[in-house]
């Protein structure tokens, strides 16, 4: 079934054997025949007012091309430049290109796909009665969203400025940030129908030529009809396929995108998806936030450390209820045994059935929140925490501590957000364990998650890089963040070329 | 195929692992009947062990009360498990922080009780014993809680407590083992008794119990317990009190213990083991109930002298006792031998139990007097 579908869609994909002729009129029912209802394509006939023998044909896709730019660029010199054959001396496209359209990119080509490709891409293309080629202006409108800060990633102090969908527009955002000529672009075009354009953004000087490597061959391999967002290309190449942890990172942020690339990462940037790719992603990289890079050290390592904890916290502290009120009450202290025995008076579902049920009832209130319309978002609030909060204890229905385990649990998890897939699942897993075994399951559970995580690579580069630090330099930028003029070196695996990030600092006594 | 075949295996032998390792002891919390104390008492030829039960109400745990079960049974299990006829739930221990012995059974041996306690997985160390001097220890749990709600965790605050008085002392269950089982000491407890006033009785923690092996065979009163905890060096504070004379009559001091040290070295002249004792102990002056001046500088010598030679008395007096009336080495001097010297020990461990009565003691006690409080002067009383 799947080669199937890999054939057609390469049929798809070529024009076949289609060329263009001499004669405008079957050049155009040739392209009328295969954009055949497709409305949205516009042919327009334009007539010189010199030479009356002078006949060409402007095609564009209605709404995509900058009218302004159509009507004062390319139509009004078209129809009144003297076109007279002793004017247009030479080969007349040259003519057109060099003397009457004023455009700033221009490309004659008698190549089908680049003619289709440059049409639905919104520029505009020119056939002349008489010429086997077309004339390909560039006259898009680019039609972007503004650069807004991403709601995933705020920042307390710092830029504000997020990717958008543009690809060239996040191109821009990059460059701006690193003005070096190490910075390298290489487009590449995926998906057969979609055509989404792609772009491997690395300092040279910096990035590993293996994981370059790597990617390149990864990406070569990627064969489907269409791309529509980073996610498409993640999961097709990320190491690890089956892992609920990713293995490619993905940032909205182009100060994030500038920074990873200094330290020899490399970034992929997808056309109409304001998510890039930067990889390697070592697990490290989930604590970490841009804020710890602007702001005080001190404060960011407290940050970090709050982080990591919370994370600990969210996936564990259900688990760790559960074994102890169900196997372990001799860990318990006697005073809260007693308030949580008095609370679990009358409480009809045993401890685990509570803790699975409220777990479900919070991921249920996660997901609702975000793809409810917002005007109903205060209707979810109420249910929440008045009805599912206060009513469900009145109700003895749930026991209070374990709603306050609950609560504690989703407040933890939202710290760590892009861990989210992965926590939900580790937090289920050794909820279940330790309500069969104990503290005992809850330890077999975290010995799997931590034997899984450590065998786990990104582009070769280990997920767990520098968790079995022994060297002081290797923690420094880990559960906590050192002082900008203590990091010397970039991340070793990654950025071997070029080790040291700076060799004297502000105060020359530090360095 | 092959492959799926046995990840399929797999799969199922993992699924049942994890249901057939079944809840061998999950038990949720509101199924137990958690005991915070037990009281053990003789009834013929059976234990009559009397259990405190934490009985919590629905609601907040504002609501929770104490309730006593009795039960016999030829050995302490059976009498833990008989309950289970009265409260419908199964017993939990790992909460209970007191066992009362009563006189009866602690002069027969106290091994019979203590036994379960250790060797239960349920049961924890640290339960602290006490002895009761009433009839029954049952009793004991009948008093009125003065400052909790449960009986038994006001005992085991009252225990932690009495590290400043020091007329009884925590003595968990793993320190009672170790001095019953270590050579050239007998262990002691502390002991419980019931204080009536007019139509109210409380439970009082004062004193302690002299056991010989696993036997009592007496009992120290509250004050002869702090001595001995000076000679065991394990008083943490306390009030030390001596009334000095002087000519504006006699005044009764305090002093506050806020540090002690005690050395003991054993030394042997062949024939005879002799003890020094020296104590070393901080205190402030806290209370000087007259107006005459003993912070000045002679003074404050005579009061330190007068209270060196007031605890050398006492533990001299101590010692001669368990010496002579009870003849059970509950200082420890054994160890103090056993420790310092290992050879002599062994060649007179046989004879310890006689040889102890025999053991000379010469004390040494210094009283470091830090400061008066906050104060310098006594009140001085105007006209």
């Amino acid at each position: 079934m799947f080669r199937k579908k890999q054939e057609n869609a390469q049929r798809t994909g070529a024009s076949g054997d289609l060329r263009l002729t001499m004669s405008l009129d079957s050049n155009i029912s040739m392209l009328k025949t295969v954009l055949n209802n497709d409305e949205t394509v516009i042919f327009r006939d334009i007539k010189n007012i010199r030479q009356r023998s002078f006949r060409c044909c402007l095609v564009y896709i209605a709404g995509m091309i900058n009218g302004d730019m159509a009507n004062g660029s390319i139509l009004r010199p078209l129809m009144t430049a003297d076109m007279r054959p002793e004017r247009a001396d030479g080969d007349l496209l040259d003519f057109l290109c060099d003397k009457v359209i004023s455009s700033h990119e221009i490309t004659r080509s008698a190549d089908i796909n680049l003619l289709f490709a440059t049409l639905f891409s919104g520029d505009a293309v020119l056939l002349l009665d008489g010429c086997d080629e077309a004339l390909l202006i560039c006259c898009r409108e680019m039609r972007e969203r503004a650069l807004e800060e991403p709601e995933l990633e705020r920042v307390m102090r710092g830029p504000k400025a997020g990717f958008n969908e543009s690809l060239m527009t996040s191109l821009l955002l990059i460059r701006q940030r690193l003005k070096t000529q190490d910075l390298k672009f290489k487009f590449r075009e995926l998906g057969v129908r979609s055509k989404t354009r792609i772009c491997i953004c690395y300092i040279d000087t910096l990035a590993s030529d293996g994981i370059l490597k790597e990617l390149e061959s990864r990406l070569d391999k990627i064969n489907v009809d269409g791309i529509i967002a980073a996610n498409y290309i993640e999961e097709r190449i990320k190491d690890s396929p089956l892992s609920p942890f990713k293995t490619i990172g993905n940032t909205e942020r182009p100060d994030v995108v500038a920074a990873k690339l200094l330290e020899g990462r490399i970034a992929v940037v997808v056309d109409g998806s304001p998510s890039v790719l930067t990889l390697p992603y070592v697990f490290m990289e989930y604590f970490q936030s841009p804020d710890d890079y602007y702001n005080n050290y001190w404060f960011a390592s407290v940050n970090r450390l709050l982080r990591c904890l919370s994370e600990f916290f969210t996936s564990s502290i259900p688990a760790i209820y559960v074994a102890l009120v169900t196997y372990h009450h001799e860990m318990i202290p006697t005073q809260l045994l007693l308030s949580i025995t008095a609370a679990r008076q009358n409480v009809p579902f045993p401890t685990i059935i509570e803790a699975l049920i409220l777990l479900f009832i919070l991921e249920v209130i996660r997901e609702a929140g975000i793809r409810m319309p917002s005007p109903m978002g205060q209707a979810v609030s109420i249910v929440g925490t008045l009805i599912l909060g206060q009513a469900a204890i009145d109700a003895r229905l749930f026991s209070a501590p374990m709603i306050v385990i609950v609560a504690a649990t989703g407040i933890t998890g939202l710290i760590t957000i892009k861990l989210k897939g992965a926590t939900t699942i580790i937090r289920l897993l050794l909820l279940l364990l330790s309500s069969f075994m104990g503290l005992y399951g809850y330890i077999f559970g975290v010995i799997g998650a931590t034997i899984h995580l450590f065998s786990m690579r990104s582009f070769g580069v280990s997920y767990m890089t520098n968790f079995g630090a022994i060297y002081s330099v290797d923690l420094k930028d880990t559960v906590i963040r050192a002082p900008w003029w203590y990091m010397k070196y970039r991340p070793k695996q990654m950025a071997f070329k070029n080790q040291i990030r700076q060799n004297t600092t502000g105060r020359e006594s530090d360095s | 195929m092959k492959k799926a075949l046995k990840r399929g295996r797999i799969l199922c032998v993992l699924l049942v692992i994890s249901l057939l390792s079944g809840c061998w002891n999950y038990r949720e919390a509101e199924e137990m009947a958690i005991v915070s104390g037990i009281a053990v008492d003789k009834e013929k030829d059976q234990l009559l062990v009397t259990f405190e039960i934490v009985e919590i109400k629905t609601g907040n745990e504002g609501n929770v009360q104490t309730q006593l079960i009795s039960s016999e049974g030829k050995t302490m299990l059976e009498a833990v498990r008989k309950t289970i006829k009265t409260t419908g739930k199964k017993l939990y221990f790992s909460h209970a922080k007191i066992l009362v012995v009563s006189k009866e059974i602690a002069e027969e041996g106290i091994i019979r009780i203590i036994d379960l306690i250790n060797r239960d997985a349920e049961t924890r160390f640290t339960t602290n014993f006490l002895i009761s001097r009433e009839k029954t220890a049952k009793e004991v749990f009948e008093q009125q809680v003065v400052t909790t709600n449960i009986l038994s965790y006001e005992l085991s605050d009252m225990l932690t407590s009495q590290r400043d008085l020091g007329y009884a002392y925590e003595m968990p269950e793993y320190k009672f083992l170790q001095e019953l089982a270590a050579s050239g000491i007998s262990p002691t407890l502390p002991t419980i008794s019931v204080r009536r006033e007019n139509s109210q009785s409380f439970a009082e923690i004062s004193g302690s119990a002299v056991f010989k092996g696993d036997k009592l065979i007496g009992f120290l009163t509250g004050e002869e317990t702090r001595i001995l905890l000076f000679i065991k060096d394990r008083i943490e504070g306390g009030v030390l009190v001596n009334t000095m004379h002087s000519d504006d009559g006699a005044t009764n001091i305090s002093l506050e213990i806020l540090d002690n040290k005690t050395k003991m070295k054993p030394y042997y002249d062949g024939e005879n083991i002799t003890i020094q004792i020296r104590t070393k102990t901080d205190v402030t002056l806290d209370e000087i109930g007259g107006q005459g001046d003993y912070i000045e500088k002679d003074a404050l010598a005579a009061l330190k002298a007068a209270f060196e030679a007031q605890l050398e008395e006492q533990i001299v007096n101590l010692v001669a006792k368990a010496q002579q009336e009870y003849k059970s080495d509950i200082f420890g001097f054994g160890r103090s031998v056993k420790m310092n010297m290992p050879e002599v020990w062994r060649a007179i461990e046989p004879r310890w139990q006689e040889m102890f009565q025999n053991v000379g003691v010469s004390v040494a006690c210094e009283i470091n007097i830090k400061n008066s409080s906050i104060l310098s002067e006594p009140i001085k009383v105007g006209d």
